[in-house]
């Protein structure tokens, strides 16, 4: 009775872990077409989940240890169990939700990596984590992921300035709708996976799946393709302000260069297998693009305050899913508080974020033309 | 532990796929603004191949197009 339960709070926290993962990376894909009007803001949305529900099935290949090797498993090493996997889940949740409030593109997958180590390292000790694997998976591409996205749309936004005149440029806009499409897409297949593998590995240690069986359920593929679409449809609306309005004034050409250097950095990376962040992509090419553009500013603060969240998003995500992982190790009666506390959180920060609404009406443009143009004056009967 | 060579080829094939994509774009732009009949055309073919580009993106992303089962 206990493990059933236990599993099946693991799974719920999963998919809420999914459904903030959603909302959280919405900004990565629509922030410029949102706000360069190329797209309007509930259709950028609903084109997003549309396509991060597609994407969740597209991808068969499950990645069978969501930890990447940096949590020492298997012969010698620890057995993770679902009440760490909770605790981590609980550390995950509550960062992604606090980034949110404050507006901050941060890496889910850092948040998930951060929650598991936390509570790895409580429930199991510090020689339990592998120092080099950080360095080398997570901390080492963290700079160089928007280093080498700023530098790409850096360069294709003085392309994209250099060769087209001013009146043609409204025409990028028809360009990010196909290259936001992909990175969207692309973070379907990439995403929606990390909560299956999640829910996977708890249904294997808690022995309701054969080791063996071959990669997740259908049902398990189907709900975590339904909480990141969700969450992609409600729009973490305070994340795309940040990057679409925030760092820099994004105009078509900048955008469609922007999300140029973002799908082909995203998909590269994917390809070779070095994997980059998704968001460190997407800020540091809104960043690379906006120093391209002559006249434009980049507002280094907000940038070095994003820069400041993903340098506390491990030890930050981490330190609660430590705390979380304690108070598990009390039996059930401490996951229990757990996860009172965890629901008790996260309404807690909804509410607060009541104080200071951001939606998808805070990013109306008019239509283009209907203030721009002023009417031509009629000059006698002359055509 | 970084693979380096991965990264190299991570950031040269990125930054050729994004000028390459970027520059046919805005040339396919550029030329579809003249007068000229030949501008038309060859600005509808850039944006065939700017088409393609995105059709390359999808067979990436998909792992079923690109790995045989």
């Amino acid at each position: 009775m206990e493990i059933q339960l236990i599993v099946a709070l693991v799974i719920a926290l999963a998919l809420v872990f999914d459904f903030t993962n959603g909302f959280h990376d919405t900004a990565n894909a629509m922030a410029t077409p949102i706000a360069t009007g190329a797209l309007k803001p509930k259709m950028a949305v609903a084109i997003a989940a549309v396509l991060n529900f597609v994407g969740a099935f597209l991808s068969t290949e499950v990645a069978k240890t969501i930890s990447g090797g940096l949590i020492k498993e298997g012969d010698g090493g620890i057995q993770i169990t679902p009440a760490l996997v909770l605790a981590g889940l609980i550390g995950a949740i509550v960062w992604n939700l606090v980034t949110w409030l404050l507006g901050l593109p941060s890496s889910s997958s850092h948040a998930l990596f951060g929650g598991l180590i936390g509570a790895t390292i409580v429930g199991a000790g510090i020689g339990a984590i592998d120092g080099a694997v950080l360095v080398s998976k997570i901390l080492i591409p963290a700079l160089l992921a928007p280093l080498t996205a700023g530098v790409i749309a850096f360069l294709v936004t003085r392309i994209a300035f250099g060769i087209t005149k001013k009146k043609e440029r409204d025409g990028f806009k028809k360009g990010q709708i196909f290259t936001s499409s992909l990175v969207s897409l692309a973070h379907g297949t990439n995403d929606a996976q990390k909560t299956m593998g999640v829910i996977t590995l708890t249904l294997i240690a808690a022995g309701f799946q054969e080791p063996g069986d071959g990669g997740p359920h259908i049902w398990v593929i189907f709900v975590c393709a339904l909480a990141i679409a969700l969450g992609t449809y409600s729009g973490g609306w305070r994340i795309i302000k940040t990057l679409g309005r925030g760092i820099t004034d994004v105009e078509p050409a900048q955008g469609f260069a922007a999300e140029a250097a973002t799908t082909a950095t995203i998909l590269a990376s994917t390809h070779f297998g070095f994997a980059l962040s998704t968001t460190q992509v997407a800020s540091g090419s809104v960043i690379g693009t906006g120093i391209g553009r002559k006249g434009a500013s980049v507002r280094w603060r907000t940038a070095g305050r994003i820069a400041l969240g993903w340098l506390v998003t491990i030890p930050a995500a981490g330190a609660v899913g430590a705390i979380a992982a304690f108070i598990a190790s009390f039996g059930i009666a401490g996951i229990l508080i757990d996860v009172v506390l965890a629901v008790g959180t996260i309404v807690f920060i909804f509410l607060w974020s009541r104080r200071s609404t951001v939606d998808s009406r805070h990013f109306h443009q008019p239509e283009p033309g209907a203030f721009v143009r002023p009417k031509k004056k009629k000059k006698g009967n002359r055509r | 532990m970084i693979d380096w060579l991965a990264f190299v080829s991570v950031v040269i094939s990125a930054l050729v796929a994004a000028c390459l994509v970027v520059t046919l774009f805005s040339l396919a732009l550029r030329l579809g603004d003249g007068t000229e009949t030949w501008r038309k055309g060859v600005s509808v073919t850039l944006f065939v191949v700017c088409g393609l580009a995105v059709l390359f993106g999808i067979y990436l992303i998909v792992p079923a197009l690109h790995q045989i089962a």
